[in-house]
């Protein structure tokens, strides 16, 4: 092309050539190619006549015409073209020449217009037998076909998430025009009506995307993923005749009909190129920064209308706006686009998922555990249960992700509070945030929400001081809360954590002691005085508050986290401050616990409620009057908890020295729970036990363990208080 | 030359289509064919043996059939080779510019052994 360009062939010599050409007939496909390329040469020519323009352009017309066979009388179209030719190098008006072609049936050649427009229902050479059946003659090409188009299928929706994130990806789209297109060939030549129908006209669509005519909008990647799924329908059917050793082929089935009515609506509301409604658009955003003020924005919105210019090249070219500040705002944009990538699931539905993932792991070890399975010594088995082990375990860790958010929605909303808080009680507060994007399961979101809030409404009521008293105590008057997420190995840990007065011991005890919580006599350790504010009898509104400084309704609080198999722990020093620190599991599905044996059978204590195990000397052992058992650990007596009676299973030790003892901490008293021995530290899923078991005390669920066998999950809540009743 | 003792390279990207063209060039008493999953490919063919007819699909990775056409028209040695295109209804139009790059046929999608035969006898020397 280049080299005709810059140096030009005579026209005189490109018309002597075409009247050559056509002298053969309309059977010479190569013959008639030759004069198509002439006739663009000549049309480039410099020496072309202006008035010729219009012969050249109806001999192209007739040319098509015969290429494509859409002729319906190639002789007379022949002798019009050697006419034409003729007239060209004579010179006369073209008119007289020749009779206008015959447009009856134009080909496709002859206009711009897109392909894609074929209505559903304008399906020329498609037979359509409304639900026929015709039977599919070559079995074996038919199977071989379902299997490639399978594979084809699948490779079609990759390339489909890679044009959703790229529309205009050519290569994208080709690769998956190129699968319906050799998926519509083959189905042409096995008489799969349906399949042909519809790949037809997705590869329409696809070709005007090609083609740059239709815009790859999120509509259009719903229709094609769409037309895979209906596909694969159509393939499952077929697939199940093979089995049946006859295939029958109806024509015109339900889905597919629907299919080509959704495209048949698609084309004529097309084009309607939409950007995602969650998308904020520029000026927002610049108002939102507080970069321009959102009147500058709408006039220049208004002023900029008939232009068609960008906002953002507006405002910066009338100095309204640094262009710093236009490309940071394009890039939230952005952001927020790629972010508007996700899809809402029903909560429910994800639920299921992660139960049936659960169950997938306990059905894999169930088979990876079976005896027989066990016995085969094959390699390639071995190789294989690794893989899928593998799998399964990344399916869990998957499944379990999709319930994670970050905890930044919850965090956020305290901002709010403590404003309205500290300017109620007259205090100055900053809150500061940290580890906001820590993620924790949905779930959990909205349990954590009220006990954060009382936290948040006690540390500024009642353990930050007045900035009066701040002053006087040689602090700064501005109090802090710092609000902290963190994720500790298959823990989440949030501390809330203030530079106030700090709890006062002394008072607490005093409290607890007027209130009949403790008796005098008891000794309790700092720790343990702190955690009497959790205690039920202990707050009451009225005095508390003026008392110790802390305890709304920091029984509540503690209730809700254990809903969560949460814990909560304070760690206070007078006059500079009192963190709490919440500890809660990372999923309600899995628990990360301790399996311990008790006879022949294991059972899982949930290792967020451990505080130690040991192995008590013989002398520790004693018992009190009226008060039972109990196990001196390092003076403190702790009542021993013979977990094999609660049980009911016989306990291979039957002394507490033999065995090992578990501290618990319950309503802030320590126990010691009997177990054989520990067989080891291991994340578990969490079964329900089913209606029928549900309200047993002492157990909150099942697990299944490695080996396949299910072992039962301690409610140490649950035991203590069985063994409380026991002990009345 | 009779169809038996010529070797016809059938080029497609898609297993059971070339499957379907093997079947019906045995219908019409071809013998020797040998398959190509793509233009590349079939370059590749070209090269390493004598090759009497091509029959090549238009939509393929890597090299489509008009490029492997261009490459066999540009080709000395080749440029004489009988090539078929295999094209579907809708993507006819695209034929025209097969025809400039001097294909010697092209064969719309689905064919039968009949359809086939009268295209060859167009294009195969006598």
């Amino acid at each position: 092309m280049n080299s005709e360009e810059r140096n030009p062939v005579a026209w005189e010599d490109l018309l002597e050539d075409l009247s050559l050409g056509v002298i053969a007939g309309p059977d010479d496909l190569m013959g008639m190619g030759e004069c198509l390329n002439l006739l663009d040469a000549m049309e480039k020519s410099a020496g072309a006549p202006e008035h010729f323009k219009e012969g050249l352009d109806r001999l192209k017309l007739l040319f098509n015409r015969l290429i494509l066979e859409d002729s319906k009388d190639p002789q007379s179209d022949w002798v019009t073209i050697q006419k034409l030719v003729s007239a060209l190098g004579s010179g006369d008006a073209v008119e007289e020449a020749a009779a206008p072609p015959d447009f009856s049936r134009p080909g496709p050649s002859d206009a711009g217009e897109a392909p894609s427009v074929a209505a559903a229902e304008d399906l020329s050479g498609f037979p359509q037998h409304q639900g026929a059946l015709v039977e599919v003659q070559d079995l074996d090409l038919l199977r071989d076909f379902l299997e490639e188009a399978k594979e084809h299928l699948s490779s079609i929706e990759l390339n489909m998430l890679a044009l959703e994130t790229n529309p205009s990806d050519e290569e994208a789209i080709n690769a998956v025009f190129r699968p319906f297109h050799s998926i519509e060939g083959v189905a042409g030549f096995l008489n799969l009506t349906d399949v042909h129908h519809l790949s037809h006209e997705v590869e329409n669509l696809l070709d005007a995307a090609r083609s740059g005519s239709l815009q790859v909008t999120d509509a259009v990647i719903d229709i094609v993923l769409s037309a895979v799924d209906v596909l694969k329908g159509l393939i499952v059917e077929l697939e199940g005749g093979l089995s049946q050793g006859r295939v029958m082929v109806q024509t015109s089935s339900p889905a597919v009909v629907a299919f080509l009515g959704r495209i048949k609506n698609f084309h004529e509301g097309a084009p309607s190129p939409e950007p995602a409604p969650s998308v904020k658009k520029i000026g927002e955003i610049l108002v939102e920064r507080g970069v321009v003020g959102e009147e500058v924005v709408n006039e220049v919105l208004e002023r900029s209308r008939g232009k068609g210019g960008k906002l953002g090249e507006e405002l910066v070219s009338e100095g309204l706006v640094a262009a710093r500040d236009i490309s940071g705002a394009l890039r939230e944009q952005r952001h927020a686009k790629e972010n508007a990538a996700s899809v809402r699931i029903d909560t429910k539905k994800l639920d299921s998922l992660v139960d049936m993932v659960g169950e997938l792991v306990i059905a894999q070890s169930m088979v990876l555990q079976n005896e027989e399975v066990l016995r085969v010594k094959d390699q390639k088995l071995q190789k294989d249960s690794v893989q899928l082990r593998r799998i399964t375990a990344e399916l869990q860790r998957i499944s379990m992700s999709m319930r994670m958010v970050p905890i930044k929605g919850t965090f956020q909303k305290m901002i709010r509070l403590v404003r309205d808080l500290a300017r109620k009680s007259g205090k100055e507060v900053s809150l500061e945030m940290q580890g906001e994007e820590t993620e924790i399961d949905r779930n959990m979101v909205e349990e954590i929400y009220d006990p954060l809030v009382h936290m948040i409404r006690n540390a500024v009521d009642h353990g930050l001081e007045t900035p009066e008293d701040r002053r006087k105590a040689g602090k700064p008057p501005q109090g802090s809360i710092w609000l902290k997420a963190e994720q500790k190995g298959g823990n989440i840990s949030i501390e809330i954590t203030d530079d106030g007065r700090g709890l006062n011991s002394e008072r607490i005890r005093v409290k607890a002691i007027e209130r009949g919580i403790i008796s005098p006599d008891d000794q309790l350790e700092e720790r343990a005085i702190y955690d009497l504010i959790f205690h039920a009898g202990f707050s009451t509104n009225d005095t508390v508050t003026e008392v110790s400084g802390r305890g709304v309704g920091m029984d509540v609080v503690k209730k809700s986290l254990e809903r969560l198999r949460g814990k909560i722990e304070i760690t206070s020093s007078p006059g500079k401050g009192s963190r709490f620190e919440i500890k809660l599991p990372l999923t309600m599905a899995i628990i990360d616990g301790m399996i311990i044996r008790i006879g022949s059978e294991r059972y899982v204590v949930p290792t967020i409620a451990l505080k130690e195990s040991l192995r008590p000397a013989k002398e520790a052992y004693l018992t009190v009057q009226g008060k039972g058992e109990m196990i001196n650990v390092r003076s403190t007596l702790m009542p021993l908890v013979r977990l094999h009676e609660i049980m009911g299973v016989e306990a291979a030790c039957k002394d507490p020295w033999e065995g090992l003892l578990l501290v618990v901490n319950e309503d802030n008293r320590f126990y010691c729970l009997q177990a054989d021995e520990i067989l080891g530290r291991q994340e578990v899923v969490i079964k329900s036990l089913g209606e029928a078991l549900r309200h047993l005390v002492g157990v909150s669920g099942g697990a299944i363990l490695g080996d396949g066998k299910v072992a039962l999950i301690i409610d140490v809540k649950g035991v203590v208080s069985l063994y409380e009743e026991s002990a009345k | 030359m009779a169809y038996k003792d010529m070797t016809v390279l059938v080029v497609d990207d898609f297993s059971t289509m070339r499957r379907i063209v093997r079947n019906i060039l045995r219908d019409l008493d071809f013998r020797n064919i040998v398959e190509a999953e793509n233009g590349a490919a079939a370059v590749d063919v070209l090269k390493s043996q004598k090759i009497d007819l091509i029959v090549s699909d238009w939509n393929m990775p890597k090299m489509s059939g008009l490029e492997l056409l261009k490459y066999v028209r540009a080709d000395d040695g080749l440029k004489d080779l009988p090539f078929l295109m295999v094209t579907a209804e809708s993507q006819k139009e695209n034929v025209v510019e097969a025809v400039k790059a001097k294909v010697s046929n092209y064969i719309v999608k689905p064919f039968t052994a009949a359809t086939l035969s009268e295209k060859l006898t167009k294009i195969l020397p006598p």
